[in-house]
């Protein structure tokens, strides 16, 4: 929605009405001795040059355009099957001066100027440059209307007039001299004067001036006709958005970002975790800008966690085609990371605006939307204002302006005035990274980030090895999340907002930043204080969704069918809370301070975020297709479910495949090997090892304090090299044969 | 997996009991039957058969009512339950199963000829679902009918056998068929013995009676159904009976001595495992701070003889027997276990000691709306993998204050508002006193140990679930 953008028919006055059509405004000290019939009448001879624009609006593809003003109350004007309004000014026979929309043509159906009854369709004729005027050209003069006279100022009596529509339309007029204030805009080195107009004229209805800005300047140079300003006619805009496609079309690429699986949710995990935006993507279309020949920003806000599964990055060229791009690094601060193409691209680069974007408003500006969706590429161009600015993250100047696409602004000249790069908002450990902000970002900023260079990469949102791609933080602690009664029972309520955040620490790990740190057990953890982050994290855990009623159901696994193996959630909760995923997204080596509850007390304790040992999700695995299992090392929150220490001998069973020499031996997720054929196995690849070439395995297994030896006989030695598989085969079948003859009664 | 269920019926209708005949009968396709081939005059005579078996037992078969206080979903529940037994000596001693008299406050009998007696516990066994009652009888009463058990080892698939009971609550009902499988193993409940399976008509409130060969002897006590399965019942074999009932009538239980050998068989058809060897059986696990693990038996051992007995385990079928072997071996004596281990043969001594309970005791808390239970060994072995002893939350009665206060089921509780809990008694004092308290303090602090982390939980008992 272009909530913000302002009219400048809006905002001018909005006092006093008079129902009947003209409007006498009284103003401000200085015009006291104006008798009010003088305004009447100035209203009065006015009154035949002003005009009603109607714009018949249409769906375009069921898109409504994005105008102020064509929503309102809730509903819009096309659907209510009436047309938008503009006032008019007669500046010529059929001539009209009125507001610039900026809208695209594939959203106008007609336009249409009304003078009472009389209707005579119109065109545009032509753009206003400086100002946010458009010129149209009607069919035929309307009768009873009388062009604008346009003369000098000279030295008589001033007024302003507004002609202002809704459901009525009234004729506002104020005097305006002598003028009483005025803006000295210490930044752009500029002094303007009071709003006026957007008609001048003087106490005959001769028209002095008509303008379409909002400041004035100081000197007399806003005097004049419209029609002596720079304009462009239609013509001349349409090669210029023709060039500007062409150039858009060379500079703003189709990219195609593919990302590597992401790990299987376990068991109903992805009830709490799964399926927020982007986490789980494995495919990202979307825009890149090319910055130079080989440099490519490509417009993609991804977290650290979906980076690091980047895989391929694939560039389509205007030349048709494809051409692949490396990683350079992620802005810190904006939903964009850099790549370089592996060949430069011709015609590509982009020019930067190197004004301020303050001396763009009003302006006529071309606009490039460009909507990227799977294989297809669209660009609408059109022109563009901007109205205002406002004030955003780190003081940065946004246009008001916000469009539903991505869309990029330009000079007549073709220099980038603004970019659709969004602000990559800070960590929270709640809403992760959401979209919040669609603020363009303005060719000034958008410098200032990328002169910085790598100064400005974050160097925790990096593509990384399939083996890394899982690392989180870690604290070292297990926690309960705090209720209400706990809270208040453990006179916490008022620092942790009556029980909804902070954690009980419940367990420490050895040798954790947190037992390095003195961290202890039945400590609550406040909220964390983190180096260049203005709002402290708070320590929300979600512990408690996971836990299964009664417990992780070990007896029973037996009764379990082997298709429903992937979905047991794991006997132990995931270390991947949204705080320690938080934790990660801070970046390893940001430096943060812990507020903790103990003994009555608010202590602080400093850390630094530190990657975690392996943990299940990360372990090394190592599948082995002839048994059919597939193993991981025990990580230290494993060891702890289990009580098996360091140096303890044991794999744990991940994954077990349906049918399998493994499944029909008994072997169940979650379990774990500790020996095979009688050699202990501590890490998957001793178990890797261990398994070479054997045909006959003795494989120890433990459920919690059960255990029992697997013995599995295989056709062929695992990783044999040669074909020697088939004595084994017989021996095989001869087992099979005695155990039939012994099995008689079996079923 | 298949689940079979007992047989117990929840008292719904009354009645009286009979008795069974035996018979004799085998196919005719049988090439060599138990008594040689029958002539067609016996075989027209099928129905004497019948009836001489059914009149041998039908009189001592016996009706049991009784009144079971327990604690589930999270309280105290009386209920009064039924279920059958029969008769095994003429002073009144009956058999009938574990699970139709636990936790009996009252126990009912009626006989066939209709006179209605209440019965005293004498014994029973959890794990082989045996028990012994004893009906108070009357002064000068004369000696009741009773009736013998025959031998459940001789008995082959095919052979007619009748159940007697009250299916359903409908006594004196007879129901016939054959024995379908001699030597059933059902995971989990075949500890020490394994199952006859029958095709008679089994159905709840058949528990505990007897089931009965053509001789008129009892060579069952039925015990079980499987759900959603027609024809299948099982009958604890009166082999295993045999050999207990002595135990229960003299110690009121069976005093099984453990070692803590988890055992599995050479062969094994359904995981498709076979171990080479042909004799013996194999060691799959120790129970931690067991007799066996002292002794330093380790899992991958191969017991060959104890005490100078081959022990062989080929088939899974054939470890309830293992495991009944080394469960009545004498206690405190140490026994000597002949096992292989990386193919030298090794002697080890262990001693085996009182399995003791199988099942902890049990402590309802009304107003906190939740029933702990001591944990278990044997019957909590998860819980009992994080502690040793202790209290473990049971049941959690809803609505309750307990279920929301987010307290759930197989929480261990540690500590009470700071006071450790490590006994029924613990949890019973803080119980008590808090409950006398209620209306200066209805909130307690419970530190519980949950998937082997300690959780705290607030109980505010302040509500009382159970005014109307």
């Amino acid at each position: 929605m272009k909530a913000v953008r302002e009219f400048i028919l809006a905002g001018f006055l909005a006092t006093s009405y008079l129902s009947a059509g003209a409007v006498l405004a009284q103003d401000d000290a200085a015009s006291k001795q104006t008798d009010l019939s003088t305004l009447v009448d100035v209203a009065k001879r006015v009154s035949s040059s002003l005009v009603r624009v109607e714009w018949t609006l249409r769906y375009d593809r069921s898109e409504p355009p994005q105008i102020d003003g064509v929503w309102a109350r809730g509903g819009n004007v096309i659907d209510e099957e009436r047309p938008l309004e503009t006032a008019g000014y007669l500046v010529g026979p059929a001539l009209v001066m009125t507001s610039d929309l900026a809208v695209h043509p594939r959203f106008v159906e007609k336009v249409e100027v009304r003078f009472g009854d009389n209707v005579v369709s119109a065109r545009t004729a032509g753009y206003l440059v400086d100002q946010r005027g458009v010129l149209l050209q009607l069919a035929e003069p309307i009768a009873g209307t009388k062009p604008l006279m346009f003369v000098e100022p000279g030295d008589a009596s001033l007024y302003r007039v507004n002609y202002s529509g809704g459901v009525t339309w009234d004729v506002l007029v104020a005097t305006m001299s002598p003028r009483s204030s005025i803006a000295l805009a210490t930044d752009l080195d500029r002094t303007t004067t009071d709003p006026a107009g957007p008609l001048v004229v003087n106490e005959q209805g001769e028209a002095v001036s008509l303008h379409f800005v909002d400041r004035l300047p100081m000197d007399t140079s806003w005097a004049g006709s419209p029609l002596e300003r720079k304009q462009v006619p239609s013509a001349e805009l349409t090669s210029h958005l023709d060039k500007l496609a062409q150039r858009v079309d060379q500079n703003l690429l189709r990219v195609t970002v593919n990302f590597r699986s992401p790990k299987a949710e376990q068991g109903g995990r992805g009830m709490y975790y799964g399926g927020r935006d982007m986490d789980s993507t494995t495919e990202w279309n979307g825009v890149g800008m090319l910055l130079e020949p080989d440099t490519l920003l490509v417009l993609a806000k991804l977290k650290p966690s979906v980076t690091a599964r980047l895989e391929r990055i694939r560039v389509d060229t205007a030349a048709g085609d494809s051409i692949g791009a490396t990683f350079v690094g992620s802005l810190k601060h904006h939903g964009a990371f850099l790549a370089e193409l592996d060949e430069p691209v011709s015609g590509g680069g982009v020019t930067l605006l190197p004004d301020s974007i303050l001396k763009t408003r009003d302006q006529l500006l071309l606009g490039a939307e460009i909507r990227v969706q799977g294989e297809s590429r669209e660009v609408f161009t059109q022109h563009e204002r901007i109205s205002g600015f406002h004030l955003g993250w780190n003081r940065q100047i946004h246009p008001d302006f916000m469009p539903d696409h991505p869309t990029f602004l330009y000079t007549m000249d073709g220099a980038l005035v603004a970019a659709p790069i969004s602000r990559r908002e800070k960590v929270t450990v709640d809403e992760g990274w959401g979209w919040r902000s669609t603020s363009l970002l303005s060719s000034a900023d958008l410098h200032r980030v990328l002169e910085k260079g790598e100064a400005e990469f974050d160097a925790n949102n990096v593509p990384l090895s399939e083996e890394e791609e899982n690392r989180l933080a870690w604290l070292g602690v297990e926690t309960q999340a705090l209720d209400t009664d706990l809270a208040r029972a453990l006179g916490v309520a008022n620092l942790t907002n009556d029980g909804q955040t902070g954690g009980m620490v419940t367990f420490v790990y050895p040798d954790s930043p947190a037992s390095n740190a003195g961290l202890e057990v039945g400590d609550i953890l406040l909220r964390l204080h983190v180096e260049g982050q203005p709002r402290p994290l708070e320590v929300v855990t979600q512990g408690d969704m996971w836990s299964m009623q009664g417990g992780f159901p070990w007896s029973r696994l037996d009764e379990l069918p082997e298709e429903l193996y992937d979905q047991i959630p794991s006997p132990w909760p995931s270390v991947e809370t949204s705080f320690i995923r938080s934790l990660t997204d801070l970046g390893f080596g940001t430096a943060y301070t812990a507020e903790v509850f103990r003994d009555g007390q608010v202590l602080t304790l400093d850390f630094t975020v530190e990657q975690s040992p392996a943990h299940y999700d990360s372990a090394k695995k190592y599948e082995s297709e002839a048994i059919g299992v597939t193993v991981k090392d025990l990580t230290y929150e494993v060891r702890r479910y289990f009580q098996r220490p360091e140096g303890e001998p044991g794999v744990v069973i991940s994954k077990i495949e349906p049918g399998s020499k493994a499944s029909i031996a008994g072997i169940k997720p979650y379990e774990v090997i500790t020996a095979v054929n009688d050699q202990d196995v501590h890490t998957v690849k001793e178990f890797e090892e261990k398994i070479q070439g054997l045909s006959d395995l003795r494989i120890a297994v433990k459920r919690m304090t059960n255990g029992r030896i697997v013995r599995i006989t295989l056709d062929a030695p695992i990783g044999g090299a040669a074909e020697d598989g088939d004595a084994d085969a017989d021996a095989d079948a001869d087992a099979d044969a005695d155990a039939g003859a012994d099995d008689g009664g079996g079923e | 997996m298949k689940r079979t269920g007992s047989l117990l019926c929840v008292a719904a209708l009354g009645g009286v009991l009979g008795a069974a005949v035996p018979f004799a009968a085998c196919s005719q396709d049988d090439p060599t039957p138990a008594s040689g081939r029958m002539t067609g005059q016996e075989l027209l005579d099928f129905r004497a058969v019948i009836q001489h078996a059914r009149a041998k037992v039908f009189p001592s078969v016996v009706y049991i009512r009784c009144v079971r206080e327990s604690l589930e979903g999270g309280k105290r529940l009386t209920q009064e339950i039924s279920g059958s037994g029969v008769i095994v000596s003429p002073d009144g001693e009956v058999v009938t199963n574990w699970h139709v008299i636990d936790k009996a406050i009252r126990v009912r009998c009626l006989l066939s000829d209709g006179q209605a007696l209440e019965a005293d516990i004498v014994g029973s066994d959890q794990s082989t679902d045996l028990a012994v009652i004893k009906l108070r009888m009357p002064e000068g009463a004369s000696p009741l009918p009773y009736a013998e058990f025959g031998e459940s080892t001789v008995l082959r698939e095919g052979d007619f056998v009748m159940a007697m009971g009250a299916p359903w609550g409908l006594n004196r009902s007879v129901s016939i068929g054959i024995i379908s499988c001699t030597r059933r193993f059902l995971p989990e409940i075949s500890e020490y013995s394994l199952w006859l399976q029958t095709d008679s008509a089994i159905n709840p409130g058949n528990s505990g009676g007897p089931l009965v060969n053509t001789d008129g002897e009892i060579i069952g006590i039925n015990a079980r159904g499987m759900d959603f399965a027609e024809g299948m019942g099982f009958a604890i074999p009166s082999e295993t009976a045999r050999v207990l009932i002595p135990q229960l009538r003299d110690y009121g239980k069976v005093n099984w001595s453990w070692t803590g050998l988890q055992l599995q068989p050479l062969r094994d058809f359904n995981r498709d495992m076979y171990f080479d060897d042909t004799e013996g059986l194999i060691v799959a696990e120790t129970d931690p701070e067991s007799p066996a693990r002292r002794a330093g038996l380790k899992p991958r051992d191969r017991i060959v003889k104890v005490n100078g007995t081959p022990i062989t385990a080929m088939t899974e079928e054939d470890l309830p027997a293992a495991r009944r072997f080394l469960g009545l071996l004498p206690m405190h004596e140490p026994a000597t276990f002949q096992i292989e281990r990386d193919n030298r043969m090794l002697t080890v001594e262990i001693t085996p000691r009182e399995k003791g309970q199988v099942q902890g005791k049990e402590l309802a808390l009304p107003r906190w709306d939740l029933t702990v239970k001591e944990i278990n060994q044997f019957d909590n072995p998860d819980l009992f993998f994080h502690r040793k002893e202790g209290v473990f939350v049971f049941g959690i009665k809803y609505p309750g204050n307990a279920g929301n206060s987010g307290i759930r089921e197989q929480d261990i509780i540690t500590k009470i508002d700071g006071q450790v809990v490590a006994s029924l008694d613990d949890v019973k004092a803080i119980h008590e006193k808090a409950i006398a308290n209620v209306d200066k303090n209805y909130k307690m602090v419970f530190t519980v140990l949950r998937g082997g982390l300690p959780r705290q939980v607030v109980l505010d008992f302040s509500r009382d679930f159970e005014k109307r």
